[in-house]
């Protein structure tokens, strides 16, 4: 049991400092690209960001992603 | 004291709605050209037709539904052309960090959603100090789109024109401040590009006038499904999804000795169509059919001048996985985002 208690303490602990650590940034897509998301699957491609590119992907049904 | 139509201010909801029922609070102001000021319809039934009343005469009425639907005519700018392309074809993407902006748009995938984005629409009337209209629209459709180009001077060689569709959800009074005009830069044809089928229409000197139009045929009669709700004791829609949809291209241009029109339809021949329109460099718009057939052509006459009037056949593409796409340049950014 004693060990059990500590296991526990443990854990709690491991979550205490994933809680108190900073988010991590949010990237950004490439300079000149454009991030599409199919709402269904979540896949997300990344693509120039110029109509003759984003066409085909959008046409399946993705959707941009608001940076 | 009696207003006249012309103290109309209409707002059009700029981004879209989280969902049918949450009215946008970002509006565009536009000038127009119909005088249609938008009902915000009840409908009632009765018993008239029904046995045992003794007579024909109805005895009884029933609150049934509310049925809201208007149009919007305007020469075409790249602000409302953008907007209308944006919520009609349903998928927009706007790239930029600065105006002008570019928004890419193609048609909803249908195996993604079948519902378009819903926008806001205000209509105000000011009277006697007061208001005798002022009517919030809350999610609106886009039905229908027509861009018109004909030779000609001045705006009207450009025009666009918007059918939409209400849900029936509407505020009274809207709470709605309207915002000052948008600064339109309206298109004229004079401008135009147009390659069809290998065909430059205007380097030839050709083109009259045409249409491409885009139309979502929406099911607003499933919009009323149980459960979809009710206002003042009548029924709203609380969904308008897309029915079979259908993209249009017709063009009249003068028929020429060496005119392919009518080898094309023989043939069946597939090709690109492109139209494209601008103000200047920072606000245009090109309308692209991948893949295009022709469906009728017909001899015709236009100032006495013998032409030829083509109804083309737009093909779904399965290289860009669309049939129609709109690419636009603006300085209004998020719109139907």
């Amino acid at each position: 049991m004693p060990d059990l208690k500590q296991e526990l303490a443990d854990v709690a602990a491991a979550i205490e400092r994933m809680d108190q650590r900073a988010p991590e940034p949010a990237t950004l897509p490439a300079p000149g690209k454009v991030r599409l998301r199919h709402p269904n699957t979540g896949d997300i491609k990344e693509v120039d960001a110029v109509p003759e590119a984003m066409i085909p992907i959008m046409g399946l049904g993705y959707q941009q992603v608001k940076e | 004291m009696p207003a006249r139509v012309q103290q109309l201010i209409m707002g059009l909801g700029q981004n879209k709605q989280t969902n049918i029922a949450t009215a946008g609070s970002t509006f565009l102001r536009f000038k127009k050209l119909d005088t249609t000021v938008t009902t915000p319809k009840p409908v009632f039934e009765n018993d008239a037709a029904e046995i045992g009343k003794g007579h024909e005469f109805i005895t009884q009425t029933f609150p049934s539904h509310y049925d809201v639907a208007n149009r919007l005519e305007k020469y075409a700018s790249a602000e409302f052309v953008t907007w209308a392309c944006a919520f009609g074809l349903g998928n927009a993407s706007v790239t930029g960090s600065s105006a002008p902006y570019t928004y890419t748009i193609v048609p909803i995938d249908p195996g993604t959603t079948l519902e378009l984005p819903y926008f806001s629409l205000v209509e105000q009337v000011a009277e006697g100090g007061g208001r005798a209209i002022d009517t919030l629209y809350v999610g609106c459709a886009v039905e229908d789109w027509t861009y018109q180009f004909a030779y000609g001077p001045g705006r009207a060689s450009s025009k666009m024109t918007v059918n939409w569709v209400g849900s029936g959800l509407v505020t009274t009074p809207s709470g709605i401040t309207v915002p000052a005009l948008t600064a339109e830069n309206n298109m004229l044809a004079a401008s135009m590009s147009l390659s069809v089928n290998g065909v430059d229409y205007v380097a030839t000197r050709r083109i009259l006038s045409g249409t491409i139009g885009w139309k979502n045929n929406l099911l607003l009669n499933a919009g009323f499904y149980p459960g979809s709700g009710m206002q003042n004791g009548l029924q709203v829609r609380g969904r308008m999804e897309i029915g079979a949809r259908v993209p249009t291209l017709q063009f009249t241009a003068r028929l020429l000795a060496g005119s392919t029109e009518y080898a094309t339809l023989v043939n069946q021949t597939t090709g690109t169509a492109t139209l494209s329109v601008n103000h200047d460099d920072g606000n245009s718009v090109s309308f692209s059919f991948p893949k295009m057939a022709f469906q009728v052509v017909e001899n015709a006459e236009a100032d006495g001048i013998v032409a030829v009037t083509v109804t083309g056949a737009p093909q779904f593409d399965t290289v860009s996985n669309t049939v129609m796409s709109v690419t636009t340049k603006c300085g209004l950014n998020s719109i139907a985002n």
